[in-house]
């Protein structure tokens, strides 16, 4: 970089080993400068626990973490919820929405440790993830782990290729739709009959934060299983492992 | 204590080593299955903060869920000849012929 | 020095780490690693920060961390396909190597 002088008339634009040293220089640089800060860092109050503890009582659950995502910022909820179908929708094979949600093809390959595994962890972590969003409340827990331990259990299942989902039936896309849904309904009820929306009546909390739980635990397993179909399968070609010679 | 303080500083520098091989490898498979192990890493990092909910979430759909899908990525954007292990360099094949 | 201290500035090193990453990588799947490594930092800085004391855990950042997480998993899939498409149109001769 030092050493050499560059006249060629149709040379490259920049320099690559001057970039490389200015981009790290100024990334390091730019660390050094943070980290001063952070170690500069006092903690000048208490932060929101105290609030978060004083009003836990109201909120309907114990678990301060579900009482914050789905009580004191339920909107934020929502709007995450709303993100993930936005999402969804941008990667969505196009399919025929009048055939079934579920479609078992026959291979002819069975793998015996994966059929195995298939068998027995998909129900031990539907199982578990029942437990989870149920455990929420009290424990750490809740919808969001719950769905991803279901879209995992999906992804487990799409392993073989016997079984082709349709994302665009109805009932897929009411699993889809049915977090925000019931969060919408919800909210607007509360509008209603509250005043403002999501704004639990005490004695309800509970129960209306599990309602909103259930529905966004399927809404976001399905979507994000989905997602992981979206880069197996390519619409119109069916299934990458039966379709290779194809593709 | 000086165990704790011992144990995460061995975590965040194997956090920090592990960030780095995934990026700058030179198999992209091997990119992926690092960041899946980083993962992992974090998952316990976070066990350590006490962020347990993160933990369960983080385990669930940052090793989990990304994991499938860069994989699933990679397998569309591999060329058609590779395999999951790089090609061995020619050298070293001849080298286990001879022996 | 106490651990939250020490994971924060864990969490700086992944966020440059990242950042180097998604400037001085080449092919785009190693951008995109390089982006989730990002956010894996800033999600270390936010709940170390939250871990102040030792007893005292705040949990409004561990509720932004777990929308952030499925907010990133969503983003890397849809990089993912936007990255499977681009490659789907692309001229093979003109491939980088990786």
């Amino acid at each position: 970089m030092f050493n050499q002088i560059d006249l060629e008339y149709n040379g490259p634009v920049n320099d690559p080993k001057a970039s490389w040293l200015i981009t790290v220089c100024s990334v390091l640089g730019f660390l050094i400068v943070l980290t001063l800060v952070l170690l500069n860092y006092d903690a000048h109050n208490a932060g929101l626990r105290p609030y978060v503890e004083g009003s836990l009582s109201s909120s309907g659950v114990t678990n301060p973490v579900t009482a914050v995502l789905l009580n004191f910022r339920a909107y934020d909820t929502l709007l995450e919820i709303a993100v993930l179908l936005i999402v969804v929708i941008a990667v969505l094979p196009l399919r025929n929405a009048k055939t079934s949600l579920v479609r078992c093809i026959e291979v002819t390959n069975h793998d015996l440790v994966l059929t195995s595994l298939q068998r027995w962890l998909a129900p031990a972590v539907l199982m578990f993830a029942g437990y989870l969003l149920w455990a929420g409340a009290t424990q750490p827990g809740g919808a969001f782990q719950a769905g991803a331990l279901l879209a995992g259990a999906c992804v487990l299942m799409f392993q073989t290729g016997v079984y082709r989902v349709n994302y665009t039936s109805i009932m897929a896309r009411s699993l889809m739709t049915c977090g925000l849904a019931m969060f919408i309904a919800v909210g607007l009820a509360l509008i209603w009959f509250e005043g403002s929306l999501l704004k639990y009546p005490q004695d309800y909390a509970g129960v209306l934060i599990l309602l909103i739980e259930s529905g966004a635990t399927l809404s976001i397993a399905i979507c994000l299983a989905s997602l992981y179909s979206s880069l197996i399968d390519i619409p119109g070609k069916g299934h990458a492992a039966t379709s290779e010679s194809g593709s | 204590m000086n165990l704790q303080i011992a144990f995460d500083v061995m975590l965040m520098l194997n956090c920090l080593i592990l960030a780095w091989m995934s990026i700058f490898s030179t198999s992209l498979f091997r990119c992926i299955v690092l960041f899946v192990c980083l993962g992992l890493l974090v998952t316990i990092a976070w066990g350590q903060m006490g962020a347990f909910d993160v933990a369960i979430a983080e385990a669930a759909i940052g090793a989990g869920i990304t994991g499938a899908l860069l994989l699933a990525a990679w397998n569309r954007i591999k060329p058609e000849n590779e395999d999951a292990q790089p090609a061995q360099p020619a050298s070293e094949v001849n080298n286990r012929g001879a022996r | 020095m106490s651990s939250a201290l020490l994971y924060s500035i864990t969490g700086l090193g992944l966020f440059a780490i990242g950042l180097l990453g998604i400037v001085l990588a080449g092919h785009v799947m190693r951008k995109i690693l390089a982006l989730n490594i990002m956010g894996i930092g800033i999600f270390m800085l936010l709940i170390a920060i939250a871990k102040q004391d030792g007893s005292f855990v705040d949990p409004v950042p561990h509720a932004m961390v777990l929308t952030g997480i499925v907010i990133a998993a969503a983003g890397t899939a849809l990089a993912l396909n936007l990255m499977v498409r681009l490659h789907r149109m692309s001229d093979p001769k003109q491939r980088k190597p990786k």
